[in-house]
């Protein structure tokens, strides 16, 4: 019944957002604009993705959404056309720290080349032509670091920004911080960042503030849909807000739209889609400058890792997490459904109450519970602890009355030194030895 | 619905999202929070009359005797007992040692501890009804100066007062340099002095003489604001000494005080809260809004730290200050490249005028000019004006020199390059027609030849027929201007970027003056009998600038003040040269160009591309000026009629909407809507005219 009920407050964060796209600009964009484009499909198409927490993606707009990477993809690379023979390069390799998986540190470049023009000089009022050509570049890189703790995620970018006009060049190093409360409250995710913080580039005379962008956002999760607002403030630019709009078609094809506030050169409408095959992704979107040309946006995206630990799927897995887990097929997803919103209180249940019996039960034909194990007691030999504990909750959550599994998890807590949960899984294994 | 302690949940959350997205917000204008204007209040309520500052030292004095300094740039005030409670009008300060206020009722004090303590130094021998407005100090010595043009100096810190001048009017400001230069403004009253004050004299000015502010910028560049007693008040500025002065521009509001940071960085602030200032030229000024609801009589302004914190100060005891980035908009370019003009042609006994109209300058208005030459057949007047007149008797070939300075260290020179000849001279018969071959042409030292021939026309036997041949064979650098009589330099600044691609090619005009040898009679105004005659150019072949480059005859309209084109486009073959010959109607003005290639393809032109406005190579640019005069970006191009041009940068955010009121040109300041100087990076200029359309990209470095 809860689900029925209007999100006002929401509809009404989203509306008050909108109104402020519509007022005018007050100033202008200041140096480094390259710094405030899109770098991937997926930004480019929803325009609003402070709070969108799509992992790696990420990285240049809120650097702690990176630790919210769900495929556990560690690769993603884009490559942009822009009018004008202007084309944009993205690469970052991400991956979590292996002692601490709530951590994930990423390295990342992006390069502009903006083509040359033939140079002309004046000559009085005249023109006179110089006989050659004059570049324009730009480079970006830098490593980026994110931790989660409980539902709150954070993040920061050093980055190394360098831009190069004509044989005049300068270089600054910047800084962006994020932010991500994931579950503010139920389906709704809230998001800030501040990007390139730091000091002037100069490229010849005069020192230029950078332009900053200081954005908040929201995503609200409906059905298929994701919602996404963002208020983003750019350079001396007045607060802008871009919408967002991610629709689930199905586990592995999603089709986006966005606003964006900021762009003022036509209608600010741009799209694309997503699509993930396994560890691989792809997605394109589509935007234009009015009469100066298209944007294409196309981002390839693939982990390095075993289709096998994607199967980071808690046992409090959300609809919209699996919506979005590829590892698992459509069966499995639809029943997982179904096992998510009629108990949605369960939880950790299985593991605490003897008496909450999963409803859901597996087909083992889809999932190797032998094989998990195997794959559970490498990862315990191998001290991946946290590995081992995602394979064996998955066990647990099909077979809670595995006592071995049980204890085997308990074990494993007991090495991550969480003894609550060890105890639990062994006052469990006791409480089945007493049973039977 | 939602129960309580979810709703109460919900709220606070809301709260917490809000109060985040409201800090975000406030954050990023903190960061530019320095460039609000922040209020102050002195809490006595009564008037500030004067702020002053040296550094991070400052003081401010007012109504009642009130006295504040401030050693820390303004970040905390102290009140001073002044001893008095007399309306105090004008404070200086020469240095920490040295600081001096001045006011009603003979009112100075002195103070030589930093502000500390105060020492009343009122002198004693003259009317106590006496009003001092103007103080100013050059190392131990003070001068002030107030009603009854009483002008006071004292050599030993205020403790003996000598009287320099007197009479009936109010001095309101006075400034005196160490040299000994210094000046007195005020009502009806303009004084000015070479010898430390010793002797003051009256000047007199064209314009009215009721100053009611004043601003020196150094020993010569003087600025006044004069109540014209229509509730207007205009700025002017000396130029070219004392006495004469140029208007810069009209305030609506009464001024009370004004301040020049630099020449190029004005501040004026006066009645009902107004407060204008040029971010690049005197004469182009803009109003500021101070943030705030009360609205009163600002009285002075001043500036502190390193010249990038101005503060207010007025009545009610309100002060206000604020951070100003002078990179912002300062033009870069301070320097002087002085012009002389090029080349002239003139007919001996013929005055010319020479012009330094192309000096690039921020604003020649304001330059000390220097014309001279050390030929003594040479006559040379208005030699300290932007054109002098130049007058020979003597064929050849002169330099003029021209220097130019700013009256402070900005200094540049140049050589007009004048060529004197006589047409008539040289004129010779030649059996049935006149031909002649004009060797008095004398270009970069060399000869060159013009054959005219005058033929016999049956149906006018007093006229002729006129061809005349323009040979350029001794072409040695670049083909200048052949003339046969005086050329008006105004035709020069009527080339446009649209025909003329070289300074050089510019200046190919022909204007032919005949005569007829045999008579001696001047041919000229009786088109009916000339209509055979012609005129003809040859380019020599093997000039590799001129490579497949379009040339045609143009004709300069006098009235029109444009050149049109007389004759069809003809290519420049590099194996055979250029000759082109064309049927004219009437003696005018013709010149030979080359035309720019955009016209071939009808392109738009951006130059210069990339902008670089700040390595000192005009030919990259230059920071615009507000003049037609090189500076900014230009477009040209046959489409850029009525053409609207978008500025883009790469984020798809329009940075400026333009649109070309001109014919042939456009000329972009490179400053955004909010004429703030676009930043340096990769743009792409959207132009649009009829179903013309074309997009280019523009690079920028500041």
């Amino acid at each position: 019944m809860r689900k029925k009920n209007t999100n006002y407050q929401i509809i009404f964060a989203i509306i008050l957002l909108t109104a402020f796209s519509f007022s005018n600009p007050i100033y202008s964009y200041e140096a480094g604009i390259p710094l405030t484009l899109n770098y991937t499909a997926e930004q480019s198409a929803l325009s609003a993705v402070t709070a969108f927490d799509y992992g790696i993606n990420g990285i240049l707009y809120n650097p702690a959404i990176a630790r919210f990477e769900k495929f556990d993809r560690n690769f993603i690379s884009s490559y942009i056309s822009l009018p004008q023979d202007v084309n944009i390069y993205y690469l970052a390799f991400s991956k979590e720290f292996k002692k601490n998986r709530n951590a994930r540190y990423s390295v990342f470049a992006a390069g502009i080349d903006g083509g040359s023009v033939k140079q002309t000089l004046i000559n009085g009022r005249d023109l006179e032509y110089a006989g050659r050509s004059s570049k324009y570049s730009a480079v970006q890189f830098g490593l980026s670091a994110s931790h989660k703790i409980n539902q709150i995620g954070a993040g920061i970018n050093i980055k190394n920004y360098s831009e190069k006009i004509s044989g005049y060049s300068g270089n600054v190093w910047l800084a962006d911080i994020g932010f991500l409360y994931k579950g503010v409250i139920e389906n709704l995710d809230a998001g800030v960042s501040i990007l390139n913080l730091g000091s002037k580039i100069k490229l010849n005379r005069y020192s230029e503030d950078i332009t900053r962008i200081y954005s908040a956002g929201l995503k609200y999760s409906l059905f298929r849909f994701d919602i996404l607002a963002d208020l983003k403030k750019t350079g001396e630019l007045s607060p802008k807000c871009s919408l967002g709009l991610n629709f689930r078609f199905d586990d592995n094809f999603h089709l986006m739209a966005g606003f964006n506030g900021t762009k003022n050169i036509n209608n600010s409408v741009s799209f694309g889609f997503a699509y993930f095959y396994n560890s691989i992704g792809i997605q394109y979107a589509y935007d234009n400058y009015s009469k100066i040309g298209d944007l294409h946006f196309i981002t390839l995206s693939m982990s390095f890792k075993p289709v096998l630990q994607a199967l980071d799927k808690k046992t409090d897995m959300k609809q919209t997490d699996i919506d979005a887990e590829p590892s698992l097929d459509s069966n499995m997803k639809n029943e997982l459904k179904k096992s998510s919103v009629d108990s949605a209180t369960k939880k950790t249940e299985s593991i605490e109450n003897e008496n909450a019996e999963p409803e859901l039960k597996l087909d083992y034909e889809t999932l190797d519970i032998d094989l998990l194990k195997i794959h559970a007691r490498k990862s315990f030999e191998s001290k991946q602890y946290d590995l081992a504990e995602i394979i064996l909750k998955k066990i647990v959550y099909n077979q809670p009355d595995d006592i071995e599994t049980l204890k085997f998890l308990g074990d494993v807590y007991y090495e991550m030194k969480d003894y609550d949960n060890a105890i639990k899984c062994y006052d469990r294994v006791q409480k089945f030895g007493i049973k039977e | 619905m939602y129960d309580k302690k979810t709703m109460f949940k919900i709220l606070k959350i809301s709260f917490k999202i809000a109060a985040l997205f409201i800090i975000i917000i406030l954050y990023s204008y903190q960061v530019n929070a320095d460039y609000q204007w922040i209020q102050y209040n002195n809490n006595t309520g009564y008037n500030i009359n004067s702020i002053k500052f040296k550094g991070n030292f400052g003081i401010m004095a007012g109504d009642n005797g009130i006295i504040k300094t401030t050693q820390n740039d303004g970040l905390s005030w102290s009140n001073q007992n002044s001893g008095c409670l007399d309306k105090l009008n004008a404070a200086h300060i020469e240095n920490v040692d040295l600081i001096i206020i001045a006011g009603a009722n003979k009112r100075i004090l002195v103070s030589q501890d930093g502000g500390a303590t105060w020492l009343n130094r009122t002198p004693n021998n003259i009317s106590s009804q006496i009003e001092f407005y103007g103080v100013c100090a050059v190392n131990s010595e003070i001068w002030v100066a107030g009603s009854s043009s009483l002008i006071l100096k004292s050599s030993d810190y205020g403790q003996t007062w000598t009287k320099q001048y007197e009479g009936v009017n109010n001095i309101k400001m006075i400034k005196m340099y160490p040299s000994g230069i210094g000046t007195a403004m005020g009502d009806n009253i303009l004084l000015t002095t070479s010898d430390g004050g010793n002797n003051w004299s009256p000047v007199s000015i064209s314009i009215s003489n009721k100053f009611i502010a004043g601003y020196c910028l150094n020993e010569y560049l003087w600025f006044g604001v004069i109540d014209n007693g229509d509730n207007t008040f205009s700025l002017y500025q000396t130029y070219e000494g004392p006495g004469k002065w140029i208007f810069l521009y009209k305030f609506n509001f009464e001024v009370k005080s004004i301040c020049f940071p630099n020449y190029y960085s004005g501040w004026t602030v006066g009645a009902n809260g107004n407060i204008y200032y040029t971010p690049n030229n005197p004469s182009q000024w803009e109003k500021i809004n101070i943030d705030t609801q009360i609205s009163v009589n600002l009285n002075s302004a001043a500036f502190s730290n390193l010249n990038d914190t101005i503060w207010v100060a007025g009545n009610n005891g309100y002060y206000y200050k604020r951070f100003y980035n002078y990179s912002d908009s300062e033009p870069e370019f301070a320097g002087i490249y002085a012009n002389a003009g090029g080349k002239y042609f003139v007919l001996t006994g013929d005055a010319i005028e020479l012009t330094s109209e192309r000096t690039i300058a921020r604003n020649k208005q304001f330059l000390r000019y220097q014309w001279s030459s050390q030929d003594l057949t040479v006559s040379l007047e208005n030699t300290d004006k932007i054109k002098s007149s130049f007058q020979s008797s003597e064929p050849g070939r002169y330099f003029v020199k021209l220097e130019i300075d700013d009256y402070g260290t900005s200094r540049s020179s140049d050589y007009a390059e004048v060529y004197v000849f006589d047409t008539y001279s040289q004129i010779y018969s030649q059996d049935a027609a006149v031909s002649g071959n004009n060797n008095g042409l004398i270009l970069n030292g060399y000869a060159h030849n013009i054959d005219i021939n005058l033929k016999d026309i049956p149906e006018y036997p007093d006229f002729k027929s006129v061809s005349a041949y323009i040979d350029l064979k001794n072409f040695r650098t670049v083909p200048h201007l052949f003339s046969a009589m005086k050329i008006n330099p105004l035709y020069f600044n009527s080339v446009r970027p649209n025909i003329s691609l070289f300074d050089d090619l510019s200046y190919t005009i022909v204007n032919f003056e005949m005569f007829d040898y045999a008579t001696g009679n001047h041919i000229n105004e009786l088109s009916d009998a000339y209509d055979n005659l012609k005129i003809k150019y040859r380019l020599p072949p093997s000039i590799l600038k001129f490579e497949n480059r379009r040339f045609a005859v143009f004709n300069y309209d006098e009235g029109t003040e444009q050149w049109t084109r007389k004759s069809q486009i003809f290519l420049y073959n590099i194996m055979t040269g250029l000759e082109i010959e064309i049927s004219l109607n009437n003696f005018s003005i013709y010149g030979l160009f080359a035309l720019p290639d955009f016209e071939k393809q009808g392109e738009i032109e951006i130059f210069p591309n990339p902008f670089i406005g700040g390595d000192g190579n005009y030919k990259t640019g230059r920071y615009y000026t507000g003049a037609d005069d090189g500076s900014g970006i230009y477009f040209s191009g046959i489409n850029i009629k009525n053409a609207k041009i978008k500025i883009v940068n790469l984020a798809g955010y329009v940075v400026n909407e333009l649109v070309n009121d001109n014919d042939s040109y456009f000329q972009w300041s490179v400053l955004d809507k909010k004429n703030k100087p676009v930043s340096s990076g990769l743009y792409y200029a959207i132009i649009e005219s009829g179903s013309y359309k074309c997009v280019k990209k523009i690079q920028i470095i500041r």
